[in-house]
């Protein structure tokens, strides 16, 4: 694992404590690829940042400059040398210090070096050419070195260990077999050796014993001679008596005393004799004519034969030992073959164990270690990621937490309270950190603004939106009367800062205490409902807007989507703001809360306190959900007035006139009954029969009484009239109500509501009908009379609009500038008489120079100017053709010109077709836009068109002529 | 009434130079003339200075719109830009999306001829127009793609007549651009009578500069160059126009 070579880094850092960081993130990039193990590189890591700061603080502190850091990797250690041109620092007086003292005094740093050297294995430190130079040297730790190995005896060592066995007992089995064998032979062949000579030697000795021939003795001196291992040769008479005996020629003719015992000649067994030789010893027969005439006697050396023996187990050694050391080899080689795999992956595997997730174990061939590395690897991977996506979601728990400390922190802790208004809140946050938001902010002493929003994002991102719009409502609702001015406000601050696909739907209402009015506006939030005690019925109440952070179409400004509008409450009327948490409620069968349930609620529950009423509703969607978890955040604020001396005051009015009108009490009695005078009471009923019940109001509430909007009921039973009976009119569709116990509406209300439903005339109800395809044939004969009635009426109104604006005009023209209007004439005169004249310069100067002396004239000249310029183009093309036609032809040409010239003005939208042109601008807030339909807007000014047609089919025709001549040839 | 789809399947052919022109040469003989903008880039609209994001989108959103009165006799319906482009993607959901703009407009009254300026492209607002309209005009510029462009339309129309809407009439194939000084164009032309015969105009648009100037100056040929032949082509072609469907 270590490297041979010796690697150096280095790296240059400006002197500045900012820096440490960089310092720290590059040495730790070196020391990766170094054999230091993770702890070693930490307390390394630490050494160095250590010294860093010191050379910043210490030897830079009167001026900057860089320090130098050189790493060199060693096999097995690494140098580190700190390089600065600072201050020297006298290392040789700076003693480890006492440690006790230190912790004694408490005293912090200053124990840089004595951790320097605690943490390095040597540090030393030079200066010298102005640079000082701290050399720190890193051992890596034993234990370190990367190769890991598991406890015991590694499986490379028993693989070995077996393996040599193995080879060591085959080969001693080898050994052991061969050695046998060759001894065997060695004996064999020795053996038979030593008998063909003895035999030749013994074959013709038959006749020499019996002639007792002396050369006997020569001939076995001779043979013992060349024979070596023979020490010696006795040949004898069948008497056994001494014949030849080379060795001791004495001996001759003296009898042969054999050995005593007569197996010892069969060679199998050596004899040592007393001279401490140890020999074989023969006796073979010598025989004549298969007759034994003597023998001979032979001693065999046996020192040869074991000679032999060990000289070939000498080499079966040498043989076997180069065997025994070629099978260790070819062990070791296979151990490495087959065990380094495993080995490598141990240690990765231990690596990973250790928490090195980024190791990846080497994947080498398609053997089962490479799947086995493989598939760990996987594991690995798999592993990480888990613990990544464990990570991930610890901070993403955090987040959640930290959003929601921030949402209950932003959350009002207290209500304030408004006069003559009770008001109840309450916010249910979802498991998960909800959107849901909701504050009180005074605007005044006498106004609070109340606002309920719903941020689409959640988390962070939303709780940070949500501390904007908090920040931003405080800001701007001061003083601001406006709820659409302080949304417009309030988005104008947000909007740039509101993530993409992000946004906040916001109801905000102010309540007025002194005016006892609450203004409301809503920048897409569902609607608030009005709960109106006396009719018993429910308002959803909400105004057009977008919601806030929503990039709108060009040209759009958020000010302009969004409007306001105004409601007063009556004795035990409830207004309940609430967020889509509650309406969305859902059981666990998926069912949702829902508007009707909501609705339900309210009116039964209308009469409690507003404390009261949050929250028995709380408990009502408690039960209904039914422990099914909650998935958005509830919000509900809920208002009640007060019971208000107007109020009291109106039901006292009230019930005089009822006194009087209904049970027929005369005034006298009734004023005196309720303790006003007469002349109240004649007050009053004026009032009353003016005005109907409003009247009765005291002036400030008044203003609201005709409430603008009509119950959802209500609304929903006028449709299902007009289908029933599309003839009726308003007040047969408000018997009809009636009858159908709704409401009892005023004449006027209705026709208001008729007409914002746009079913206020006959023909639109008609029409209504029609849309919906259940027309029958003679509605469809009203309907086409009720057009053409409506054409007519138009028409007719038409024509007297117009005369009535002519005459206006004529009047305004005629009085005041009746000299200038004479001039003008003379010069439209003049200008008629022109056509002929085309091209002559002097009178068109004449015109100009009139047209300047008048009043104001100067527009009017240079539009002159423009005419003639225009003319003098359409002259080239027309000139001659022009000729041909008669004067009072040429005149209307002329005129043509000039419509044309009338035309010239960019278009602007007509008014007359449209109606309401505006509505293409930025329309206001108050004003609904009511847009025209097709069919009415071509139709409207038929009348106004005709007289258009009659001119143009005059300019058409002579433009037919002469674009035809023109282009005949 | 007469409702004219302008509509090839080729950008560039003179959709909008036509329905503006024609449109206004029709208006200025004395028929009441509402120019529909089908086209999400908005160019009829542009051709007379209205510059509204509101218009056909809205109504076939709501049922409602404010129409210009943009000249006499001549109205206009913007297309609403942008919106009409994410309007179309709204429809394509839904099953009768090829017949929201006719039930929209089906109590217009009171105007003799409606122009319908449709969108080089076979999208949905196209469709509609498409269904709506009882004759097509195919403009051609003379050249090869737009040819094609005048296959592709007819082939188009086919499928729709199958569709259903059967009374679909092609009231005549406008060549374009007419340069009688090239070659290729002559070639064109006498292509596209081979081909179309009848049905093509027997007035054929020329290359006239006038044409675009005007259009810089937001007016019509005929209020720009009354005596130029470009005026004089539109002139011919609301004439040819009107004998063919024999007003």
């Amino acid at each position: 694992m270590a490297r041979k070579t010796v690697k150096e880094v280095f790296m240059s850092f400006p002197a500045d404590e900012g820096q440490l960081e960089d310092i720290r993130g590059s040495v730790k990039n070196v020391l990766g690829d170094t054999d230091l193990a993770a702890k070693d590189i930490n307390s390394v890591l630490l050494a160095i940042e250590e010294v860093c700061t010191n050379v910043i603080r210490h030897a830079y502190l009167y001026a900057p400059g860089t320090i130098r850091i050189k790493i060199a990797i060693h096999p097995g250690k690494v140098i580190f040398s700190v390089f600065d041109r600072g201050r020297r620092f006298d290392y040789d007086h700076s003693d480890s210090p006492d440690l006790g003292r230190y912790v004694k005094t408490g005293r912090k740093g200053g124990l840089g070096l004595y951790l320097i050297r605690k943490m390095m294995d040597s540090v030393s430190y030079y200066s010298r050419d102005g640079e000082n130079e701290l050399r720190m040297e890193k051992k890596a730790d034993k234990l370190a070195v990367r190769t890991i190995r598991p406890p015991g005896i590694s499986i490379r060592v028993k693989f070995a260990l077996w393996a040599s066995l193995v080879v060591f007992a085959i080969v001693t089995g080898v050994f052991l077999y061969i050695d046998n064998r060759t001894e065997k032979g060695t004996y064999a062949s020795f053996f038979r050796g030593a008998s063909d000579v003895m035999d030749s030697f013994v074959s013709d000795l038959g006749e020499k014993i019996i002639f007792r021939d002396l050369d006997i003795s020569k001939s076995a001196a001779a043979w013992l001679e060349t024979n070596d291992n023979f020490i010696s040769v006795i040949v004898t008479d069948s008497a056994n008596t001494i014949i030849a005996d080379p060795g001791n020629p004495k001996r001759f003719l003296s009898p042969f005393e054999p050995l005593p015992r007569e197996e010892l000649y069969n060679g199998d067994l050596a004899v040592t004799d007393s001279t401490g030789i140890t020999a074989f010893h023969y006796r073979i027969p010598v025989t004549l004519n298969s007759r034994i005439v003597g023998f001979s006697y032979f001693r065999l050396l046996r020192a040869p034969l074991e000679n032999q023996i060990s000289q070939a187990r000498k080499g079966l050694l040498a043989f076997s030992f180069g065997g025994l050391i070629i099978g260790f080899i070819a062990v070791f080689l296979l151990s490495n073959y087959f065990v380094k795999p495993i080995q490598k992956l141990t240690e990765g595997v231990l690596r990973i164990g250790e928490g090195n997730l980024d190791q990846t174990l080497p994947v080498e061939g398609t053997d089962e270690f490479s799947e086995i590395a493989r598939a760990f690897n996987e594991i690995t991977e798999k592993f990480k990621k888990s613990q990544e996506d464990l990570v991930e979601q610890e901070r993403l728990q955090k987040e959640m937490q930290v959003a929601q400390e921030i949402q209950h922190a932003l959350l009002p802790r207290e209500f304030p309270d408004v006069e003559g208004y009770d008001i109840s809140t309450i916010y249910r946050a979802a498991k998960d950190v909800g959107g849901d938001y909701f504050d009180f902010v005074q605007i005044d002493p006498n106004t609070m603004g109340i606002i309920v929003a719903d941020v689409s994002g959640k988390g962070v991102p939303g709780s940070l939106v949500m501390t904007m719009i908090r920040t931003a409502l405080r800001l701007e609702s001061r003083e601001n009367y406006s709820p659409t001015d302080v949304l417009s406000r309030v988005n104008q601050f947000v909007a740039d800062d509101v993530k993409k696909g992000m946004f906040i739907t916001i109801f905000f209402i102010t309540l007025d205490s002194e005016k006892r009015t609450i203004s409301f506006a809503s920048a897409g939030h569902n609607p608030m409902i009005l709960y109106r005690k006396d009719i018993d019925s429910c308002y959803f109440l909400n105004t057009r807007g977008m919601p806030l952070g929503i990039s709108l179409p060009d040209g759009v400004k958020f000010e302009q989507t969004i409007e306001r509008d105004k409601v007063k409450l009556k004795k035990d009327d409830m207004l309940v703001i609430y967020t889509d948490g509650i309406t969305e409620a859902m059981n666990k069968a998926g069912e949702q809360y829902g508007n009707d349930r909501l609705i339900e609620f309210i009116k039964t529950n209308s009469d409690l306190h507003p404390d009261e009423f949050t929250e028995k509703l709380d408990a009502d969607i408690n039960r209904f959900t039914a422990g099914a978890p909650q998935n958005d955040d509830i919000t509900l604020v809920v208002i009640k007035e007060k019971v208000m001396l107007d109020e009291l005051v109106f039901e006292k009015r009230k019930r005089l006139i009822q006194m009087t009108e209904e049970e027929g009490k005369s005034p006298e009695d009734a004023s005196k009954e309720m303790g006003v005078s007469l002349s109240t009471f004649y007050k009053y009923r004026r009032r009353w029969k003016r005005l109907g019940d409003a009247g009765l109001l005291n002036k400030k509430l008044r203003a609201d009484s005709g409430m603008k909007q009509i119950p959802y009921e209500v609304r929903k039973e006028i449709l299902n009239i007009v289908r029933e009976y599309p003839e009726y009119g308003t007040k047969r569709i408000m018997v009809e109500l009636k009858e159908r116990g709704m409401i009892d509406i005023d004449q006027r209300g209705l026709y208001e509501e008729l007409v914002r439903m746009r079913l206020n005339t006959k023909k639109l109800r008609l029409e209504y009908v029609e849309r919906l395809g259940a027309l029958s044939p003679e509605m469809r004969n009203e309907l086409d009379k009720e057009i053409l009635k409506d054409k007519e009426r138009k028409e007719r109104t038409e024509k007297v609009d117009r005369d009535a604006y002519l005459e206006q005009i004529k009047r305004s023209l005629g009085e005041k500038k009746k000299d200038e209007k004479a001039v003008e004439l003379d010069l439209i005169e003049k200008l008629k008489g022109i056509e002929p004249l085309l091209g002559d310069a002097d009178l068109y100067g004449e015109i100009a120079a009139e047209l300047a002396k008048l009043g104001g004239g100067k527009d009017l000249a240079s539009l002159f100017e423009k005419m003639i310029l225009k003319m003098a183009e359409t002259k080239i093309e027309s000139a001659a053709s022009a000729k041909q036609f008669s004067s009072d032809e040429k005149k209307t040409d002329e005129e043509y010109t000039e419509s044309l010239e009338r035309e010239e003005s960019p278009a602007s939208p007509a008014p007359g077709i449209s109606g309401e042109s505006e509505s293409f601008m930025a329309s206001e807030s108050e004003r609904e836009l009511s847009p025209i339909d097709v069919g009415e807007a071509a139709s409207d000014n038929k009348d106004r068109e005709n007289a258009d047609e009659k001119e143009n089919k005059i300019d058409w025709d002579i433009y037919t002529r002469k674009l035809e001549s023109k282009y005949k040839k | 009434m007469i409702k004219l789809a302008i509509s090839t399947s080729k950008g560039g052919t003179g959709k909008t130079t036509t329905a503006i022109n024609l449109g206004h040469g029709l208006a200025l003989s004395g028929k009441r003339v509402l120019i529909i903008d089908c086209d999400p880039q908005g160019s009829a609209s542009s051709a007379f200075g209205v510059e509204s994001s509101q218009g056909l989108v809205d109504l076939m959103i709501e049922g409602k719109v404010d129409i210009y009165k943009v000249r006499p006799n001549l109205y206009l319906l913007p297309s609403g830009r942008k919106k009409l482009a994410e309007l179309e993607m709204r429809l394509s959901a839904r099953g009768d999306r090829n017949k929201v703009l006719g039930r929209c407009l089906s109590r217009l009254t009171g105007c003799d001829c409606v122009i319908l300026d449709c969108s080089p492209s076979i999208n949905i607002i196209n469709l509609n127009a498409l269904e709506f309209a009882d004759y097509l005009l195919i403009p051609s510029s003379l050249d090869y793609f737009s040819l094609e462009g005048v296959k592709t339309t007819i082939e188009l129309k086919k499928d729709l007549s199958g569709d259903g809407n059967g009374s679909l009439e092609i009231v005549g194939v406008l060549p374009t651009f007419y340069d009688r000084r090239t070659t290729v164009s002559r070639l064109a032309l006498d292509d596209l009578r081979g081909k179309y015969g009848e049905m093509v105009f027997k007035t054929e648009i020329r290359n006239n500069a006038q044409i675009k100037k005007s259009q810089w100056f937001k007016k019509t040929i005929f209020e720009y160059a009354p005596y130029s032949y470009g005026a004089y082509d539109y002139f011919s072609l609301s004439k040819e126009f009107l004998e063919r469907l024999q007003v």
